[in-house]
């Protein structure tokens, strides 16, 4: 008995609560967010890094827009049509203004694009010829050869207001942004915070939260630290180490998604390997690839390294993406098997294995230096001895970058978030030095006709399903062949305080736009 | 005579000091774990053949599941943490030596050719010295290593580039202050090479500073390291060293397995702490006068 | 006096020429900062148009010599990767890592001088032996493990005090500073206490050195003999004597706490200086990286100048030549 009167008090107390918080008028919320690192730019052709991309998409729309499971749909474009093989038009949305009160319209999409082409992110707009506006809010875009994903890259280029770069000029643009989006920028404390603040004007409504506080804790064990103690409602990238910790504390929840990083093992094709000291190369040799590949533990990675919190990668791109092929599995087909893997070794001719080195970050990924460790402790056991060679994120895409001329096995993270395996495949695994766009991250000089030929094809149809068909058949070559071993996915790990409303993105974009709080 | 009552003395201070006695100790320690570590300990670190992920964050032998194969625990891959921090402190200490050797040797040599023959080559010299005296030794080390990348070698031109300024004033200032004394004056009259006045008379009195320098030296380089290793620029990960176990086991500090970083922190303050009781010691011995 | 200025002015320039050389050659060897700043599946036209927008197209030796010609019009660059005025982006963060340094600096110099001018005056106590030691043991640890367990014990643990960040500021004259705050504050403690150790320990070992040195001068002996106290000795001739290497080591620490700072930065997210330099390293970002350097042997040279002059304060015996 009386604990029900506890609780109808209880209740009743709660009710009055809320109705105090009613009468006061409408409750401003606000919300903490634990990012990784500080935002570099406000800009967003000045750059582009995690940080800074959530930023831009907070004051910022393009006109497709992604949402948080890499569907693609209207943004500032309503609608879109193919004129002929190379000729887009899109229609833009009315009524839509700038911050500032101004409104938005077609001039200002060929300001941007044009505006990108001279920029630092110009690869952003590589695959577009030229934009022009037929009227105020039609806008026609032309690219340099039958394009499908157009719809996929345009979602990446954010609108800018001509007459506002124009009157702040280029590079202060950074330091007082303006655009479309659900948020303005309030405050830019550099390396302290970055607080954005509701735009109750925007064209899908206004935002449920209407303070967002951004603070930037790069060590991961501060960043936990900081949600426990309260002075955060939410952060990125939660150590794995540290996921069981906030599981155990009561009012924390941690919320994972499988990232689109996919975790990859380049090989060396060529005939003479740089960290190699034998005449030929001995990953020349399929045999030699797939025992690498057999000897290499994707689940004790995932399990023991990444805490559980990695999903093995079957293929080089997700299943969500144009080009996956359905029911193939890389490590299916040349599933961790020791004996198998020393078999095929002696097969090759290197029963007492060789000495290679890889090249990895030790910044960049997801536990990326204990990884190095692990391959080299699994390959010890196939007798191939692997020097690390681990180096920060500032020399290493120095280091590695075609001709590639110091490196044999290099680990690197790829990721689509156009949602489209061409973009990778053709950057990737075309034959280097033969077409221009093509081929220029190929750092392992992988060459096979056939695989070209498909990405010929694929990028010169307009037609989305032939494109997919082509992709497809070139995962199937890719898995054959085997001139990259795909590791893992990582995951995005989040953590929040119950009471936050969050569902994290494919891309990873922390949008306070679809969030809420409740107390 | 003289120096056999000097002798005497010296280790009649030592019986009574407490803190020199303490010093000694620890450094003996430190020595059988740097010379016979290996053997002390199961298994090899370094041979990653031999680890096993699945003996990873294994806890201290006395807590819940902890095994006495590992009595610190483990760490992420396997490796056990009393091994990793005896071979880490065979880093460590083979850095702070190598690298007191080398400014030692090269810091000496240019004090003394400073301080004898003055001139262009004392001002060249000491201005060099000016300037990087004007540096923070930490920053520069940081900076170097930033430019070179990780690796022992690297550590060690960083930490030589920053040591060898401390001998070079110091033997300078002794260097001139014998220069001038009448003997060596006489010598210089009496036609007696360079090279054995240097070696005769003024090497002998410029190395009691050298002492203590030196001793206080490599355990500031250790630590010099062990910050480098921590900022992710000094020793490379398959090779660590006390540092950068620490900075290591910092990542998972707060997921509870605190074996990683603390066992490390421990042995890297009582040895840089055992080097500074002896040094102190020496110091007040050896030359009662010298800050 | 005028002449010494002038000297030490001259030399001040010396220095700072000869360090942004020095950064400029070291930073061939780093990474291609253009790398840091493009996606990494950019084409070598891209890559191209990339570098003639940050100035990378031309030879080092142009490069350095566009730097000195801008620098002489007070122009110390741009930052590859903010693309705002290097200088601007120090200065910004200047004042966060003033705050630590001065406040270690102050309480280093509360805990140790009266602990040092104790452990001077009273040599064979044991009371004096165990803040010896006690000193020892600041000196031989590594900072940024005492960060860490401070963090773990404060923040993890008891819940006391935060982990990370500067917390509450207030602007004053355009600065902001967290001191004025008691959530400033409550975030200074813990990078503050941190950083202080180290300097706490040398201080208070040179304090005592200091002390004991002048307890063995004639004078003192003296002024025993004329019949004034012990205490009065020690602490009316005594003290003032042995600070004087005191304020050399304080202008040397000074620099050194700006350079740990970098540490205690990264481990406690406080937005300074040395978090700045941090990030500038991975990011090969070498305006920042110069003009920082730049800055601190600035900082340097005029604190050694004040030092001295500070020399013939203390002690009009002392001039500066």
């Amino acid at each position: 008995m009386i604990c029900s009167r506890t609780g109808a008090w209880r209740l009743l107390l709660g009710s009055a609560a809320i109705a105090l918080a009613a009468a006061g008028a409408v409750e401003a919320k606000d919300l903490k967010v634990g990012l990784t690192s500080d935002a570099v730019h406000f800009d967003p052709q000045a750059g582009e890094e995690l940080s800074s991309n959530i930023m831009f998409y907070h004051v910022y729309d393009p006109l497709v827009r992604r949402d948080a499971d890499l569907n693609f749909g209207p943004g500032l474009a309503e609608s879109w049509e193919l004129t002929d093989d190379t000729t887009w038009v899109f229609h833009l949305r009315p009524g839509v203004r700038f911050h500032d009160g101004s409104d938005f319209k077609a001039s200002d999409v060929v300001f941007t694009i044009d505006r990108l082409k001279a920029s630092l992110m110009a690869n952003l707009g590589a695959n577009i010829v030229s934009a022009t506006a037929i009227d105020d809010l039609t806008v026609e875009i032309k690219t340099p050869f039958p394009y499908a994903a157009l719809p996929n890259d345009l979602a990446a280029i954010l609108i800018l207001s001509e007459a506002h770069v124009k009157a702040v000029g280029d590079t202060e643009l950074d330091s007082s942004p303006m655009g479309t989006g659900p948020y303005k920028l309030g405050e830019w404390i550099k390396e302290d915070h970055i607080t954005l603040l509701a735009n109750p004007d925007y064209y899908m409504g206004a935002p449920k939260i209407d303070t967002v506080t951004f603070r930037p804790i790069t060590n991961p064990a501060t960043r936990t630290a900081a949600l426990l103690t309260g002075e955060l409602d939410i952060v990125q990238d939660l150590a794995v180490r540290d996921v069981d910790r906030v599981k155990g504390e009561a009012g924390f929840t941690v919320v994972t998604r499988p990232s689109l990083l996919n975790i990859v093992l380049a090989m060396d094709m060529r005939e003479k390997s740089p960290t190699i000291a034998l005449d030929k190369n001995p990953m020349t040799d399929h045999r030699v690839r797939e025992a690498i590949a057999r000897a290499i533990d994707v689940d004790t990675i995932s399990a023991v390294i990444m805490n559980g919190l990695s999903t093995p990668s079957e293929q080089f791109v997700p299943a969500s993406h144009v080009g996956y092929l359905p029911g193939a599995d890389f490590h299916a087909m040349y599933p961790f098997d020791v004996e198998a893997a020393e078999q095929l070794m002696a097969d090759a001719g290197y029963a007492d294995g060789f000495t290679m080195t890889l090249d990895a970050t030790n910044n960049r990924y997801v536990n990326d230096a204990q990884i190095g460790q692990a391959l080299a402790s699994m390959l010890a056991k196939i007798d191939i001895d692997l020097q690390l060679n681990l180096m920060p994120k500032s020399n290493f895409f120095g280091y590695i970058r075609v001709p590639s001329d110091n490196s044999s096995f290099i680990m690197s993270g790829w990721d689509v978030p156009s949602g489209d395996a061409g973009s990778m495949y053709s950057v990737l695994y075309y034959t280097r030095d033969v077409k221009e766009g093509y081929g220029q991250v190929n750092r392992g000089s992988y060459s096979n006709p056939a695989l070209d030929a498909l990405i010929d094809q694929a990028d010169s149809t307009p037609r989305i399903e032939e494109r997919a068909g082509y992709l497809r058949d070139a995962t199937r070559i890719l898995l054959d062949d085997i001139p990259m071993i795909p590791v893992h996915y990582e995951q995005d790990i989040y953590a929040a305080r119950d009471g936050v409303v969050f569902t994290p993105r494919t891309d990873k974009f922390l949008w306070a736009y679809d969030m809420d709080v409740a107390e | 005579m003289m120096s056999g009552f000097w002798t005497s003395e010296f280790f009649h201070n030592w019986r009574h000091n407490a803190s020199a006695i303490a010093g000694s100790t620890l450094l003996v320690i430190f020595a059988v774990i740097v010379l016979a570590g290996p053997l002390l300990v199961a298994q090899d670190p370094y041979d990653v053949g031999s680890l096993n992920l699945l003996d990873s964050y294994k806890p201290p032998m006395w807590l819940d599941g902890g095994e006495s194969a590992f009595p610190l625990g483990t760490d992420g891959q396997g490796r056990d943490v009393l091994a990793s921090i005896f071979y880490g402190t065979r880093v460590s200490v083979l850095i702070g030596v190598s690298a007191m050797v080398l400014s030692c040797l090269i810091g000496t040599a240019l004090g003394l050719l400073a301080g004898f023959y003055g001139g262009w080559l004392d001002s060249v010299i000491m201005r060099i010295a000016d300037v990087q005296l004007s540096f923070p030794s930490m920053l520069i080390a940081l900076f170097l290593m930033s430019a070179f990348g990780t690796g022992i070698d690297k550590v060690l031109i960083a930490l030589t580039a920053v040591g060898w300024v401390v001998y070079a004033r110091t033997v300078r200032g002794s260097t001139l202050s014998e220069v001038n004394k009448e003997y060596v004056q006489a010598a210089r009259v009496a036609g007696l090479r360079d090279g054995k006045i240097i070696r005769r008379h003024i090497l002998p009195n410029v190395l009691t500073p050298v002492i203590v320098v030196s001793t206080v030296q490599v355990g500031t380089f250790i630590l010099i390291e062990a910050s480098l290793s921590f900022l992710g620029v000094g020793v490379p990960i398959t090779k660590p060293s006390l540092g950068l176990l620490i900075k290591n086991g910092f990542d998972v500090l707060f997921s509870g397995l605190w074996w990683n970083s603390v066992f490390p922190g421990l042995f890297i303050m009582a040895l840089v702490f055992g080097i500074n009781l002896v040094g102190d010691f020496l110091r007040d011995e050896l030359n009662p006068r010298l800050k | 006096m005028l002449g010494y200025t002038i000297k030490r002015l001259l030399q001040m320039v010396l220095v700072l020429w000869a360090v942004s050389v020095i950064v400029f050659l070291m930073m061939s060897f780093t990474g291609d900062p253009v790398f840091m700043v493009i996606p990494i599946d950019s084409t070598q036209a891209e890559i191209d148009q990339a570098r003639r927008i940050l100035g990378l197209d031309r030879s080092m030796l142009a490069q350095y010599g566009i730097f000195i010609g801008n620098l002489l019009q007070g122009d110390f660059g741009r930052s590859y990767v903010f693309g705002q005025p290097a200088m601007e982006l120090i200065l910004e963060r200047l004042p966060a890592t003033m705050e630590i340094v001065v406040l270690a600096v102050v309480i280093a110099a509360v805990v140790a001088i009266p602990l040092g001018v104790y452990a001077g005056a009273n040599p064979g106590r044991a009371s004096s032996r165990a803040i010896m030691s006690g000193s020892l043991l600041g000196i031989s640890l590594p900072g940024f493990w005492v960060g860490m367990m401070l963090i773990f014990l404060f923040s993890v643990r008891w819940h006391l005090l935060p982990s990370s960040g500067r917390g509450d500021a207030v602007e004053v004259w355009g600065l902001r500073l967290s001191f004025l705050t008691v959530d400033g504050w409550r975030h200074l403690i813990l990078p503050s206490v941190t950083l202080s150790l180290g300097t706490l320990a040398i201080l208070l070992r040179i304090t005592r050195a200091g002390m004991m040195e002048v307890t063995r001068q004639d004078y003192m002996k003296f002024a025993r003999a004329k019949g004034v106290s012990r205490r009065g000795v020690l602490y009316g001739h005594g003290l003032r004597n042995a600070l004087i290497p005191v304020v050399t080591i304080f202008g040397l620490q000074l620099g050194d706490l700006i350079a740990f700072a970098t540490i205690t930065e990264t481990i406690f997210a406080w937005p300074g200086l040395g978090k700045l330099l941090i990030d500038s390293i991975y990011r090969a970002d070498r305006p920042v990286i110069v003009v920082y350097l730049m800055l601190v042997a600035l900082i340097f040279v005029v604190i050694n100048f004040i030092v001295d002059i500070v020399y013939t304060l203390i002690d009009p015996r002392i001039t500066v030549k």
